[in-house]
């Protein structure tokens, strides 16, 4: 073979394979990382879009430790038609391009939540390099609150909101749904869509967590509080690591600790009867769960029958919080359970029929709690 | 002998005769026109008992004392046919009428001696030979078992594989190249292990050497390996005799050239480069760890660089979210594209890596010592790289260095940059191809008539516990089955006597 003659060839493919290749480069150096996304209503039906990016710290890169202990983040709200619109005037007022593939936080004010959050995530289930992975949080106010807030616990924005929702998701208070699980829920038919509610303290200006948003369709239409939320959860069969209660079970003692007592649920099983015999529909739910006395000063529970008489007021308790869980999200009209999809599986004869969004705030959901208390901690 | 013939086409042209002449003075001036009257050349006149004689030989090569002690002082001094049958017995004596045979051993260091009115001459080798001795080789240490290591001497080198290896089917064959320097090169094998079709291909490749001179075995290589432009060696080189003992009775081939250090080992296979002989000595448990963090080294130096430069230049959201804003600092001010920026730091570590290995030792740790820590710190204080690329060239060099033969992790080192240029024109589409691009080549490629990736194209799972793994010696009962040796079987039921309960 002539080696010769293929050269410029060799030489012709090499170039077009670097010339053309760069096209495509996105530099990290070139782009400013968006780590926390704020949706807010505006004026005239528009939509404002806030952004936390972290600050270009190097900018005297001299000493590079003192650089990173300095890190914060930059906020920047814009007015836009829609989500891309009000994207592409951030990138008029910024040097560098902006890349929000690495959100950690999608935050929705509650105007906007109850106008409907799956419009505003359409971009995101269509671009390549959207935050799929990103939590979706609703802020009991304005978003571009919650992005400006300066607190001390961390020092990029998002860090606070990712490791406060990471946290609560593990203290069973809430659940986090990502933009790319809240999807399919929101499209169902059948169940509805929880998501974590923060607010903030007034007095302390810190984040908290408030409990879960529900949600009708894609429209925000009430809210759990922490301890709804937890019981829904327990409900639902999301046992988080370490869900822990704290109930008021002798109203009658002095010394108020000795009042309470403080669990830790290690296992939980469901049973959801649904009876469809008559011609309106209950459900009956029986739940069976083992816990650990965490504490519970009035008693070292070393008698079976206190323990008994324990575990009866713990089961009353429970029940009750979950009756009052369910009424809420039945007003709210909000089938967190997912019991419509229970009803479209296992008796669709039946769904065909009714009209569930009708039929689910008005029909009958027993909850009967039994507790299996396993331990009770090292003291005999 | 034919090849002395062929060795000095030159001197034949012009003296055609070919037995010795008649006379002494003839034969002496015949010598010295053909030694070009070189001032080195000595002709002693002596008498042999009755007879005159005169021993020519070539001062620089003979050993002096020798000369003196067996040679001159008993044949002078007392009755010639007594001391001349002494001399017979003698094992470096040889008789010979051959002009040619006369040059080339007074060209290896012996004396030649002339009779009047004897039709032979005697030749008698006492050369001189100023061996070191055999210490560990530099380039291969281990740390437990044999450290010794081959000289520069062919003879030593092939006494101490035959130290080793006790066995008459231990077959060595010297071959003359060189067509100037007529060095001796020398093929062992094991006749009743390795495959004679293997043996015959090397043999014949290397009688068709023409050079005028084998300076290193580097040449040998160039001339005798299957695909000469491929970055990958092809021959596996050695300065250790226990090695060279493991590969001979595996089947393969050593060619050792005189006056060099080094064995070639042939066929090689892309696995044996990441063999070493501690792996042997080690624990099972130890030994396949380390051969496992040797073939992880592989695919870093060859991936690492190159993942990065994709990684922050097209597929940003891939670095966890922990890390984003750590890189997204260190590299915001650099002011060159990623790949500029890993080439120059690469062409720095070979830079102190080439300028430490020719200067003398202390000066070549002053050179790390300034390369390594003033370099890298102000480097990356100048802005001019990132500190993360820093971490990831240096990481790349070390595990480069972590491969047991030097050939094989500058290969790898040098096949680092066109991934890392794939990475920086396509991202991992980049990377995947110039993966593409190797494993093809490597596929392909062939050491001897052997498969270079056996055993795992063409795979052969059973084979696989020595390349991937170490399994224990008496695992493993099998001879490579690419190799085709003739004894497919290993004799190894080390623990013969745990196998009856």
């Amino acid at each position: 073979m002539n080696y010769q003659k293929l050269l410029p060839l060799f030489f012709v493919m090499t170039c077009l394979v670097i010339l053309t290749a760069c096209w495509d480069q996105r530099l990290l150096r070139d782009q400013s990382l968006i780590l926390a996304i704020g949706y807010d209503k505006a004026e005239n039906n528009a939509l404002k879009k806030t952004v936390t990016f972290p600050k270009n710290t190097n900018a005297g890169s001299q000493n590079d430790e003192q650089n990173l202990s300095e890190q914060g983040s930059n906020t920047l709200s814009v007015i836009g038609n829609t989500v891309k619109n009000a994207e592409n005037k951030m990138d008029e007022s910024i040097t560098e391009k902006f890349d929000r593939s690495k959100a950690r936080v999608i935050i929705f004010g509650t105007d906007l939540a109850e106008e409907g959050i799956f419009s505003t995530l359409d971009s995101v289930y269509r671009d390549l390099r959207g935050p799929l992975h990103a939590n979706v949080v609703i802020f009991n106010g304005e978003a571009e609150d919650a992005l400006n807030i300066k607190s001390d616990q961390a020092a990029i924005t998002s860090d606070l909101y990712g490791d406060l929702l990471e946290s609560a998701d593990k203290a069973g208070i809430t659940k986090n749904k990502s933009v790319q699980h809240a999807c399919p829920i929101i499209l169902g038919e059948g169940k509805d869509l929880v998501l974590p509610y923060l607010s903030i303290d007034e007095p302390k200006d810190e984040v908290v967590v408030e409990g879960v948003a529900l949600f009708h369709k894609d429209k925000m239409v009430g809210s759990l509080n922490i301890y709804q939320s937890t019981m829904f959860l327990l409900l639902s069969k999301q046992l988080a690591k370490y869900t822990s209660l704290n109930f008021e079970v002798n109203d009658k003692e002095k010394d108020p600790i000795k009042r309470f007592v403080d669990f830790k649920v290690q296992k939980n099983k469901r049973h959801i009867e649904l009876n469809t015999d008559d011609e309106d529909i209950h459900a009956k739910i029986k739940m069976e769960i083992d816990i650990e006395i965490d504490e519970y000063a009035a008693n070292h529970l070393s008698d079976e029958k206190k323990m008994n008489k324990l575990r009866r007021k713990i089961e009353h308790k429970l029940n009750e919080l979950a009756e009052e869980t369910i009424t809420v999200t039945q007003e709210a009209n909000s089938d967190v359970l997912g019991l419509g999809e229970m009803l479209k599986a296992y008796h669709y004869n039946v769904w065909e029929k009714i009209n569930w969004e009708e039929v689910y705030p008005e029909m009958n959901i027993d909850v009967d709690f039994s507790v299996n208390i396993i331990r009770h901690g090292l003291l005999n | 002998m034919s090849f002395f013939k062929k060795g000095s086409n030159n001197e034949k042209n012009s003296i055609s005769r070919e037995t010795i002449f008649p006379t002494i003075e003839e034969n002496i001036e015949y010598i010295q026109a053909v030694f070009c009257q070189t001032d080195d050349l000595a002709i002693t006149e002596t008498k042999w008992g009755d007879e005159k004689g005169v021993v020519i030989y070539l001062e620089t090569m003979v050993d002096t004392a020798q000369f003196q002690r067996i040679f001159l002082s008993p044949v002078t001094d007392t009755k010639f046919s007594e001391q001349f049958n002494y001399l017979l017995a003698s094992p470096e004596l040889m008789k010979t009428n051959q002009l040619q045979d006369i040059v080339s051993e007074i060209l290896i260091g012996s004396c030649v001696i002339f009779l009047q009115n004897k039709p032979v001459c005697y030749v008698y080798n006492i050369v001189q030979v100023n061996p070191r001795s055999p210490e560990e080789p530099d380039s291969e240490k281990s740390v437990r078992g044999a450290h010794k290591g081959f000289i520069e001497s062919l003879e030593v080198n092939l006494n101490l594989i035959r130290e080793r290896i006790k066995s008459p089917q231990l077959k060595m064959e010297y071959i003359t190249l060189g067509t100037e320097t007529n060095a001796v090169v020398a093929i062992a094998y094991m006749k009743d292990i390795a495959n004679p079709t293997t043996v015959e291909n090397v043999r014949t490749r290397l009688k068709m050497i023409k050079s005028d001179m084998i300076f290193s075995p580097g040449y040998i290589e160039e001339s005798i390996e299957d695909t000469p432009f491929s970055p990958f060696p092809q021959v596996l080189y050695t300065e250790r005799p226990d090695r060279v003992e493991a590969n001979l009775v595996e089947g393969r081939i050593v060619i050792m050239s005189e006056s060099s250090s080094d064995a070639i080992i042939a066929p090689a296979s892309f696995f044996s480069f990441f063999q070493s002989t501690d792996d042997y000595n080690l624990r099972f448990w130890s030994g396949s760890f380390f051969r496992l963090l040797r073939l992880f080294c592989f695919w870093g130096t060859l991936t690492l660089p190159a993942l990065y430069i994709a990684v922050i230049s097209f597929h940003l959201e891939i670095i966890p979210y922990d890390l984003i804003g750590l890189v997204k600092t260190s590299i915001e001010q650099v002011p060159f594209s990623p790949f500029v920026e890993a080439v120059i730091m690469i062409t720095t570590i070979e830079l102190i890596r080439e300028a430490g290995i020719r200067l003398p030792s202390p000066i070549g740790q002053t050179i790390g010592i300034v390369g390594g820590l003033i370099i890298g710190d102000s480097v990356v204080n100048a802005g001019l790289v990132s500190n993360v690329m820093v971490i990831i060239v240096a990481l790349t060099a070390i595990m480069s260095f972590c491969i047991p033969t030097y050939e094989m992790g500058n290969t790898i080192r040098l096949l680092g940059l066109p991934v890392m240029l794939g990475a920086a024109s396509l991202g991992f589409v980049g990377i995947v191809f110039a993966f593409m691009f190797i494993f093809i080549h490597l596929c392909s490629l062939e050491s001897f008539g052997v498969p270079y990736l056996s055993p795992i194209v063409p795979t052969n799972l059973r084979e696989w516990q020595d390349v991937i793994i170490r399994a224990p010696n008496w695992k493993r009962g099998y001879r490579q089955r690419e190799l085709h040796t003739l004894k497919p079987i290993r004799a190894s039921r080390g623990r013969a006597w745990d196998q009856h309960d």
